[in-house]
């Protein structure tokens, strides 16, 4: 039995007058990948973000036994949480550097600069451009970016928003290769949630799937590869 | 509205000769606050330097009538159409400044105009009456038509109240006939999803400057109105606070609403006549009714006003989902720009 | 050459001090992009903060050096009005959504009214007297070249100038520094990077309201203190945060120089030429000092709207 790292029960959440989410259930064991499917508009980015408190929500969100459904966000992410928004939110107007030093904002450990040595040296780009302004960086540099500043923080959750999108295949080949590497290396559970699934399922190994608001199915990784409804869906088949 | 009128006509009657004066200038605050309304509350557009489009109307008026002779009644197509092309003229510029850019520049004009009216090159000071101010002695005062309904030359203010009056109705008429037709819808499709107007057919400079004109051309309406009705003008009386004053009552009257400039003109000119009376002592300080008290008033009512009535006093009686509201709720993001607010 | 360099000495004194004022603006921008119509009104408060400890109350007269007494008031002005300004920060603008202006809008120009009036019911509009921070006198100077750099300007510029120093270290050598950035940057991935924002705004309104409030000790004994003192001040400051960039405190800083220089060479010279005329035809310009900044503001926010130093993404609907 492996311990649960994140559980959503019964989450809901609403934009104003309007609610996106009607009761997401779902869970992540500790050294997971789980990939959330789903549409445009099914409220994957929602569920994250539900998860983050960056919304309104209700329900109840547990990260490693402990309830943060109420909690702030910041406290939230210093638990061990690290979300990679949709679009990459790069810190576009600081240097590369810097979009990695922010990244280890809640450590208080010595070992900041090491780990970003590390990161340049696994995506050299990065580091050539080290003192450059980040918002100048092409888009699949700056998911580099994104997912290094996030890994920066040693989370024990990471939560992804459609990372592949806007991104070339085989940019996104080595991204998903890089969330393979970390969860095995780091342990890191991983929830990514993706429109595009081909990829998000090879690297994954279990999954959602998430229709206006609801979770309507899951299974193993294998499973929802070989399912023919998921198949004609998400797969491209 | 019938009560509304009912008491109009009988406070004309009861008040004293020099309270009507006061009134009077209640009355043309509440134009000038609706034409404030016009482009920030309809046209969702952040100016606030009004009170140099009242001096403006204000000096004009002064100048044609006194310098050019004109007839009062004259005067008042030139000083809309002056304060309209002024308007007009700043909101090119202000065009291509969204937000808080477009408040600032305005601040800045407002805060400016007053000195602009005082300088000596090219006759200005002159026209104006510089740092002294002028005196207007066209007296406004019934003539035959007038007579004939009862007014006496001894009480020309009762004679101007209703003639504000009859002013104030025709232009509440216009703005609310001007809201619902097409161009007013344009303005507040303007407000609420720009993209969305664009898209829909609306030339957007072409409407915003018209807003921007009609707005300012309101001002300068009740800047000749002032200007008559007190029988001076001096650049003193169209200070920047003068602006803020009719955000204040723009503010609590409500935003967006036709009746809210009523309410609003009200507080301002009777808050200020009610503070002049204020002498309370405190021992380490005075609280009196110069300058101050009246605009620590004010300043509270903003900072209450948005807190808890952000619709204004008007706004709150009103269904919900007629008024623009403040987003308190910091976790929510917009809402979709697929749901079109309906005004 | 004499008439020249004299006014680029009092274009420079003068532009200091618009950038102090201007530099507070651009931190509240950059942490929260909402203007403080109110940053003059609190910087005018802070100068009469200095005042009640070097003047009014005599708690200081103690240290009987008057520059010590003047310098130690000027420091806990500053530090009383960053807490002014935390408690503003905390208490009026967080409970309103930032994207929303109206609502800050409003409330910045309710203080302005209400602090306004405030320091004029607590002390009436006469004009006071305040000691200056720098040997004022008219001996206390340095003559070159025929022109007249007083102790006064150069101890301003020397003082803001450090002062902009230990901000820039702050800024960009702190953890806090960076956090403030970050925000500035993009905020929701601040959080998402589990900065305080909320931390990091009191912060931006203390560094801001500490700022200001030296640029208006600095500068109180050449105007004279009163509550109506930063009215004018404020929107040079408005021209220099446009000039060099809403949201670069370099930039702020820069502008104010700009600024200050454009308005004293402007007013010198074009106020005085001629242009082939027999009167000059602009000689009611320095009779009319916010003619040339707002002159400026439109240009620059025609021309330029992100200003010397700012990031285009300034321009939001």
């Amino acid at each position: 039995m492996s311990n649960q790292v994140l559980s959503c029960e019964n989450v809901t959440a609403s934009y104003g007058a309007i609610q996106a989410l009607h009761g997401v259930n779902l869970e992540v064991n500790e050294g997971e990948i789980v990939v959330v499917l789903g549409a445009n508009g099914a409220g994957k980015t929602t569920t994250l973000r539900a998860i983050c408190n960056m919304v309104a929500t209700d329900g109840t969100v547990m990260l490693n036994g402990s309830d943060i459904s109420k909690s702030d966000t910041a406290d939230i992410v210093n638990a061990g949480v690290a979300h990679v928004p949709q679009g990459r939110g790069t810190f576009a107007a600081l240097t590369v550097l810097e979009n990695l030093e922010v990244g280890a904002y809640t450590r208080t450990d010595d070992e900041v600069q090491s780990d970003i040595e590390m990161w340049f040296e696994k995506y050299p780009v990065l580091g050539e451009r080290r003192k450059q302004a980040a918002g100048s960086l092409s888009g699949g540099e700056q998911q580099m970016l994104a997912v290094a500043r996030a890994a920066m923080s040693r989370p024990t959750m990471m939560l992804l928003d459609e990372p592949s999108l806007g991104l070339a295949p085989l940019i996104i080949e080595d991204l998903f290769q890089t969330f393979a590497q970390l969860n095995r290396e780091q342990g890191t559970s991983m929830l990514l949630v993706e429109q595009n699934a081909n990829l998000a399922l090879e690297i994954a190994h279990r999954g959602y799937l998430l229709e206006t608001g609801e979770i309507t199915g899951s299974g193993s990784a294998e499973e929802l590869r070989n399912d023919p409804a998921v198949q004609a869906a998400y797969l491209g088949a | 509205m019938a009560i509304a009128l009912v008491i109009l006509i009988v406070v004309a009657f009861i008040l004293p000769e020099y309270q009507v004066g006061r009134v009077n200038r209640m009355w043309a605050m509440a134009i000038a606050i609706m034409g404030l309304n016009l482009v920030l509350g309809y046209g969702g557009l952040f100016a606030l330097g009004h009170s140099a489009f009242i001096g403006l109307g204000a000096f004009v008026t002064a100048w044609l009538v006194q310098d050019l002779r004109f007839d009062y009644w004259m005067v008042i197509p030139f000083s809309m159409a002056a304060s309209f092309a002024f308007g007009s003229l700043l909101a090119l510029p202000a065009l291509r400044i969204k937000g808080l850019y477009l408040v600032v520049i305005t601040i800045a004009v407002a805060v400016v105009f007053p000195s602009l009216a005082k300088i000596e090159t090219f006759g200005i000071a002159e026209k104006t009456g510089g740092a002294n101010g002028r005196i207007i002695d066209e007296k406004v005062i019934p003539t035959g038509f007038g007579k004939a309904l009862g007014f006496t030359e001894t009480e020309p203010a009762r004679y101007r109240y209703f003639l504000i009056v009859a002013m104030v109705l025709v232009v509440t008429f216009a703005v609310r006939n001007l809201l619902n037709s097409r161009a007013g819808r344009a303005i507040i499709a303007i407000r609420d999803n720009e993209t969305g107007a664009a898209v829909s057919g609306v030339n957007l400079v072409r409407q915003k400057v018209f807003t921007f004109g009609t707005s300012a051309a309101m001002c300068g309406l009740s800047g000749t109105i002032l200007a008559l009705d007190k029988g001076f003008v001096a650049e003193q009386d169209f200070l920047f606070p003068l602006a803020v004053e009719m955000l204040v009552g723009l503010v609590i009257g409500g935003v967006a609403t036709l009746g809210g400039a009523f309410i609003g003109a009200f507080v301002i000119v009777f808050v200020k006549e009610f503070s002049k009376n204020v002498n309370i002592d405190f021992g380490i300080f005075v609280l009196d009714g110069k300058g101050p008290f009246s605009a620590l008033i004010f300043g509270v009512i903003l900072v209450v006003v948005t807190f808890f009535l952000p619709r204004g006093i008007v706004g709150s009686l009103k269904p919900t989902f007629m008024q623009k509201v403040y987003r308190i709720d910091p976790k929510a993001p917009p809402l979709p720009e697929n749901l079109s607010r309906l005004s | 050459m004499q008439l020249l360099l004299q006014r680029i000495f009092d274009g420079v004194s003068d532009g200091a001090v618009y950038a102090s004022i201007a530099v507070a603006l651009v931190l509240i921008f950059k942490a929260t992009t909402l203007i403080n119509f109110a940053q003059g009104e609190m910087a005018m408060f802070g100068a009469f903060f200095a005042y009640i400890f070097a003047v009014q109350s005599g708690i200081l007269d103690f240290l009987s050096n008057e520059y010590l007494i003047i310098w130690v008031a000027a420091l806990i002005s500053m530090v009383l009005s960053a807490g002014l300004g935390v408690t503003i920060e905390r208490t009026l603008t967080r409970p309103f959504d930032p994207e929303d202006h109206l609502p800050v809008v409003l409330i910045t120009l309710g203080l302005f009214l209400g602090i306004n009036a405030i320091a004029g019911i607590i002390w009436n509009y006469q004009a006071r007297v305040i000691p200056s921070m720098f040997p004022n006198g008219s001996d206390d100077k340095v003559v070159i070249f025929g022109a007249r750099l007083f102790y006064d300007t150069i101890g301003t510029i020397v003082t803001l100038g450090a002062v902009l120093y230990i901000l820039f270290i702050i800024l960009n050598k702190t953890k806090m520094g960076l956090a403030f950035r970050a925000v500035s940057a993009n905020v929701e991935s601040a959080r998402l990077v589990g900065v305080r924002t909320g931390r990091v705004l009191s912060f931006g309104w203390a560094l801001a309201s500490a700022f200001g409030a030296l640029g208006a000790v600095i500068v109180a004994p050449r105007i004279t203190l009163q509550p109506s003192m930063m009215a004018a001040i404020v929107i040079y400051a408005f021209a220099s945060a446009a000039v060099g960039g809403l949201d670069s405190v370099g930039g702020a800083a820069l502008g104010g120089l700009i600024v200050g220089l454009t308005k004293s060479l402007g007013n010198g010279y074009l106020g005085s030429w001629h242009f082939g005329l027999e009167h000059p035809p602009l000689e009611f310009l320095p009779a009319t000092p916010l003619l040339i900044p707002v002159l400026i503001l439109l240009a620059v926010l025609w021309f330029k709207p992100s200003g010397l130093f700012g990031t285009k993404r300034i321009e939001r609907v």
